[in-house]
């Protein structure tokens, strides 16, 4: 802020203001000698700033306070409730809540003291809060428990609404927590103490209070000191004994099937004997009761609600989450969440609770781990019931191993990670990660039982390593050695973890990499999260440090857990990040080729990156930039002696190839959207032999077909040597698969259907010996989609292909890949049927088609190609409809067209595509407009 | 709050959605419901609390993101503070409908509460001011008060509550004033030094006891 256009008094004024605020008490006498240049105005505007100051915060104090009607000399809100409703006559305001005012009256027929709860007639004025009210009341009148203030009944009296309660006389735990956090067990505001209820005020605290300082005067220590008051071991065991309490009561709530719904300290009263009391079901939410609350609507207190309640759920472990965030607050005297840096709903969904010790060392350990299992963000990982939380604590308190601890190696872990990477020790680091990423497998994640168990073996062997790492590590220099090779181990378990992740839903180019005895890990389906890159990241930042720290060369790993990261990247959809981390990971796989010249390993590395990162920036639309990738992999592999003559170096090469051969199929180039665009019309109206192409297409058609030309002559070289080689054959089908669609574009059917029934000759004998493996179906319905067609003898072909996608996909509803190649199929059946007059059915066909495309364009809207496809079929469903006559309907394509083909255009590309489309809407416009006698529509093009 | 917050808060909000509404509103939370506490009308602090208000104002508020959103006129802060005043107005208004509302249907200082402006500092100010014994003469001396606040500048009342009653910086009260910041700044040395004025002329009164003289004549 430019402070020089402001006036000079005002910013000391604000400093001054400031100071106050901060409890400093700033002298006006010492502003008056720093600055005499002002002195005059000083001392004019000082004093009143002083009062103002003064006048808020007492204000501020009386309202925190319960009775704000005999502490302030505003008008009674008193006045305007009756002295009396029904048989209750009220006697003072003690409290207010988020429905109304709480009253202490006496219930004339029984001459009891009760609490009053008056809801405010505004409020009650909706019927949805009304509603709400009634539902409190009679929600917690059910309840009859030793910690939960317990409801006698409701009425209406004079308009308003009310319930009798128990008259607890008790001070909420918010103001006891700022109490001790003050290091005053009386730190009440001085006139709470005058008011006749003010003896409870200090008892109460004093139950807590006591245990919480060290000083026997507490009031003679200078509060800089008791910034962070010393609190007693006895306080702890006090802590633990109120929570179990409080958990005992929420269970016996949940038990009659009542929710809380807005734990929090404010709503937990202790009284003057040191009991604790529930109060405030106000938004308790009975099972069984339709909800009447709006939806959306927040009840309750934001800052303490669960992940889940911020999403509209709530159950009994999100009351569980607000107890075990009360917990950390009156462990830490602080909130668990604040909402200072970051985002808070980010904190609150991923559980960046701080661990409690980090606050306060002196809190137990046990303690600890039950606050942070109370709170985890995911509910399945909190306590499950309010009882087994109350035990946890009780064993915390008879000294008996928690069962927290014991249960939740992979929470703790988690906990650590995603409080600080960099704190953990670097080799502690690798274990929480490999746990982490176990956990995360674990969890619902469908992992075949097999493969889980494997993986945890591969944990169990990588912790022990590495825990013997550590040792080694503090303990001597000269057991570096021995240590490193654990560390290797332990790597080499992750990476098959990571393996198995990158794997999960059959990346195609992860397939052959996992041996045959693996290869049903490949069926696994998932949807890969953010949590499993951070993870990755996570890693490779540790390769990076400990490289770095020891002087050993991680580099291959590091190398390695880069490329994954990648390859996760990529199948998320988040192509920026996977172009940049292939880049990094290639380029240590080009200083490791460097430094070992002979290790071949490192050069296919190279190979296969620039293979997946030619596909990445196909799907991106980047053409230039694959064609130069590919001449600098290809030259790569050419050069290498070591690539050339291995069948390693081989398939890598023949991949290489045929990753390029096929990307005008695949992903589509800015050249191909012409021939797309007409395609439909082309293939209706004539003969598939007589298309015609232009220059720019037999020019990349030349080129593709020099590329799958030789992928096709390495796979035969290395199928002669090793004819069952599942790799190999995997590869040669997909390059006889591409070789029918490069065959037929340069006329050579017979050619074309020669591949054609060798690529499907290939798969059925591999599914044949691998009939679980799905990448295996997915290929076969690949390869059966593909060819021109010829006659509606072919529809045969392409409806099995989409039979095989339906039972893909049943299984696996969200691999982006089946539901792609699924719409494909659909498009081709869709062409036969109208090629055979059959319009209402190839209309149907090209919908389910679409609305396969624009699930997945929905999801990323960030790939163009997806958004492309999606505004190809649109577009072609358009025409279809338009000459079935259904003009409204290829009007609502058209729109749609446009609209996921402006998302593809995002870039600048595909301009033309999209002029044409609206060129066409114009003109059917522009139709609609000459039919209806050029009725005064204008028309309006986005 | 600095400028780069201000923006920082409003790119949160366009880009972010009802997340980021909801983030931001927690932010402000604990301001808007002091700004409602203090501009309350004493006369129904009993039925409506500070915290029903802002709640209520949140709904109002996420209902009317997407208006904002399209046309971010104001900081957010801002934008909340004057959709969270309106639903207090709004409440309010509900309230005295059958009374015939002493509140000014629309208020001339951009987000003031005119009047209630004066009503709310004195009834903050007069504990201050009088001594607590006096109780008796308080209702009298609490109008006399509010009289004299009426007697300075609207704007500069508004600056002063802004500043130590809801705890603005310069900077918030030059938006929401629609002033430049050094006109703000020099409006706020001017305001507390009229208040400065009318402290020492209450300040007798309390202790003369002369209800008969008017303090703007002081």
């Amino acid at each position: 802020m430019n402070d020089d256009q402001r006036h000079p008094v005002e910013i000391l004024a604000e400093e001054f203001a400031d100071r106050l605020r901060s409890d400093q008490q700033p002298s006006i006498e010492e502003y008056v000698s720093r600055y005499p240049e002002h002195a005059e105005m000083i001392m004019a505007i000082f004093p009143p700033i002083a009062m103002m100051e003064q006048a808020r915060e007492v204000h501020a104090s009386s309202s925190r306070l319960s009775s704000r009607t005999s502490s302030s000399n505003l008008p009674s809100n008193k006045t305007q409730i009756p002295d009396r409703l029904g048989d209750f006559q009220l006697l003072r305001e003690i409290g207010r809540g988020g429905m109304g005012v709480v009253f202490e009256a006496v219930q004339q027929s029984l001459k009891r003291h009760v609490a009053l709860k008056v809801m405010s007639d505004i409020a009650a004025g909706s019927a949805q809060r009304r509603a709400r009210f009634i539902r409190e009341a009679e929600a917690a009148a059910q309840l009859h428990h030793t910690n939960i203030v317990g409801v006698f009944g409701t009425g209406e009296e004079s308009g308003y609404l009310f319930y009798a309660m128990q008259l607890i006389q008790g001070t909420p735990l918010n103001e006891v927590i700022a109490a001790i956090k003050r290091g005053d067990a009386s730190g009440m505001p001085a006139d709470a103490t005058e008011k006749k209820d003010g003896s409870r005020v200090n008892n109460a605290t004093d139950s807590l209070g006591n245990v919480a300082t060290l000083s026997s005067h507490p009031t003679a220590v200078p509060r800089e000191v008791l910034a962070s008051p010393v609190l007693r071991p006895q306080y702890f065991h006090q802590v633990a004994h109120l929570i179990a309490n409080v958990a005992s009561g929420l269970h016996y709530a949940h038990h009659l099937g009542i929710f809380h719904r807005d734990i929090k300290p404010s709503n937990l009263l202790l009284d003057r004997e040191g009991a604790i009391w529930i109060t405030d079901f106000g938004v308790a939410k009975r099972d069984s009761l339709e909800d009447v609350t709006q939806a959306g609507e927040i009840v309750g207190t934001l800052r303490y609600m669960a992940p889940e309640q911020l999403r509209g759920t709530s159950n009994a472990r999100s009351d569980i989450y607000s107890l075990g965030l009360t917990l950390f607050e009156l462990l830490t005297l602080q909130p668990a969440l604040t909402a200072t840096t970051g985002s808070w709903f980010e904190t609150v969904a991923k559980g960046l609770i701080p661990s409690p010790r980090s606050i306060r060392k002196d809190i137990p350990r046990d303690l600890e781990v039950i606050t942070l299992k109370a709170c985890a963000a995911d509910p399945a990982e909190r306590y499950a019931t309010a009882e087994a939380l109350e035990q946890d604590l009780r064993r915390f308190m008879e000294d008996r191993p928690v069962l927290a601890r014991r249960e939740s190696v992979a929470l703790r872990i988690r906990r650590i990670v995603r409080r600080n990477p960099a704190v953990a020790t670097l080799t502690l680091a690798l274990i929480l990660m490999l746990t982490a990423v176990v956990a995360l497998l674990g969890r619902g994640y469908h992992l075949k039982q097999q493969a889980l168990k494997k993986i945890q073996l591969e944990y169990d062997r990588a912790e022990e390593n590495l825990q013997q790492k550590t040792s080694a590590l503090v303990t001597a220099d000269h057991e570096r050695n021995r240590a490193e090779k654990n560390l290797s181990m332990a790597i080499e378990a992750f990476a098959g973890v990571v393996n198995n992740i990158a794997s999960r839903g059959g990346s195609e180019s992860l397939l052959d990499e996992l041996g045959d005895e693996d290869i049903d890990l490949a069926s696994v389906d998932a949807i890969l999260s953010d949590a499993d890159v951070q993870l990755l990241e996570n890693l490779m930042a540790f390769f990076d440090r400990f490289a770095l720290e020891n002087g050993t060369d991680l580099s291959a790993q590091s190398a390695l857990a880069t490329r994954r990261v990648a390859d996760i990247q990529h199948r998320l959809g988040r192509l920026e990040g996977a172009v940049q981390s292939y880049r990094k990971s290639l380029e240590i796989y080009r200083n490791l080729a460097e430094k070992h010249p002979d290790n071949r390993e490192f050069q296919y590395a190279q190979v296969q990156i620039v293979s997946e990162m030619i596909v990445v920036s196909a799907k991106r639309g980047r053409m230039g930039e694959v064609l130069l990738m590919y001449n600098k992999a290809q030259s790569l592999a050419m050069q290498s002696s070591l690539l050339r003559d291995t069948a390693e170096g081989k398939l890598a090469l023949a991949r290489l190839c045929n990753t390029m051969a096929s990307l005008g199929s695949r992903y589509g180039g800015d050249n191909r959207l012409r021939p797309v665009r007409n395609w439909m019309r082309r293939v209706m109206s004539s003969p598939a032999r007589d298309v015609v192409v232009s220059p720019i297409t037999t020019e990349r058609l030349k080129r593709e077909n020099e590329a799958n030309t030789m992928a096709l002559r390495l796979l035969q070289e290395l199928l002669a040597e090793e004819p069952q080689q599942v790799a190999y054959r995997l590869t040669l089908a997909r390059v006889q698969r591409e070789d029918v669609r490069i065959a037929q574009s340069m006329r050579e059917f017979e050619r074309a259907e020669a591949a054609l029934k060798a690529s499907i000759e290939t798969l059925e004998k591999l599914i044949a010996e691998y009939p679980d493996v799905d990448a295996f179906q997915f290929e076969l319905a690949n390869t059966l989609r593909t060819g021109v067609i010829y006659s509606p003898a072919d529809m045969q072909r392409f409806s099995r292909a989409v039979r095989i996608c339906d039972h893909l996909i049943q299984s696996h509803p969200h691999e982006v890949e089946y539901r792609s190649l699924r719409s494909s199929a659909l498009i081709r059946v869709a062409t036969v049927q109208n090629a055979t007059g059959k319009s209402d059915r190839a209309i149907e066909s090209l919908k389910t088609a679409y609305e396969d495309q624009a699930l997945i364009a929905d999801r990323f809207p960030e790939i163009l190609v997806y958004q492309i496809a999606a505004a190809q079929t649109l577009s072609n469903l358009a025409e279809v409809q338009l000459n079935a006559g259904d003009r409204v309907a290829a009007m609502q394509s058209i729109d749609r067209a446009i609209h996921y083909g402006s998302r593809g255009a995002k870039n600048g590309r595909n301009v033309p595509f999209l002029e044409r489309l609206r060129e066409k809407k114009k003109s059917l416009q522009g139709d609609a407009l000459k039919k209806e006698n050029n009725d005064a529509q204008p028309t309006t093009i986005p | 709050m600095s400028n780069s917050n201000a923006n920082e808060d409003s790119l949160r909000l366009v880009s972010g959605g009802e997340a980021a509404l909801a983030e931001l509103f927690l932010d402000y939370r604990e301001r808007l419901e002091r700004m409602v506490e203090f501009r309350l009308d004493p006369r129904i602090r009993g039925r409506l609390d500070a915290s029903d208000v802002v709640q209520e104002a949140f709904f109002e508020i996420s209902r009317r993101l997407q208006e904002y959103v399209q046309n971010p006129a104001v900081s957010p802060f801002v934008w909340m503070r004057q959709r969270t005043l309106q639903t207090m107005i709004d409440l309010q208004r509900r309230h005295f409908r059958d009374k015939r509302s002493p509140l000014r249907e629309s208020a001339p200082v951009p987000g003031a509460v005119s009047d209630g402006t004066s009503i709310a500092l004195a009834s903050y100010l007069i504990a201050e001011m009088t001594s607590p014994s006096q109780a008796a003469v308080k209702a009298e001396e609490m109008m006399q008060l509010t009289q004299a606040l009426e007697s300075m500048n609207e704007i500069d009342r508004e600056v002063l509550a802004l500043r130590h009653f809801e705890l603005l910086t310069n900077q918030q009260v030059a938006e929401i004033l629609q002033l430049s910041i050094t006109a703000a700044s020099n409006r706020y040395v001017r305001a507390a030094a009229r208040l400065g004025e009318i402290m020492k002329v209450f300040a007798q009164l309390g202790n003369h006891r002369q209800p008969g003289r008017d303090p703007r004549h002081e």
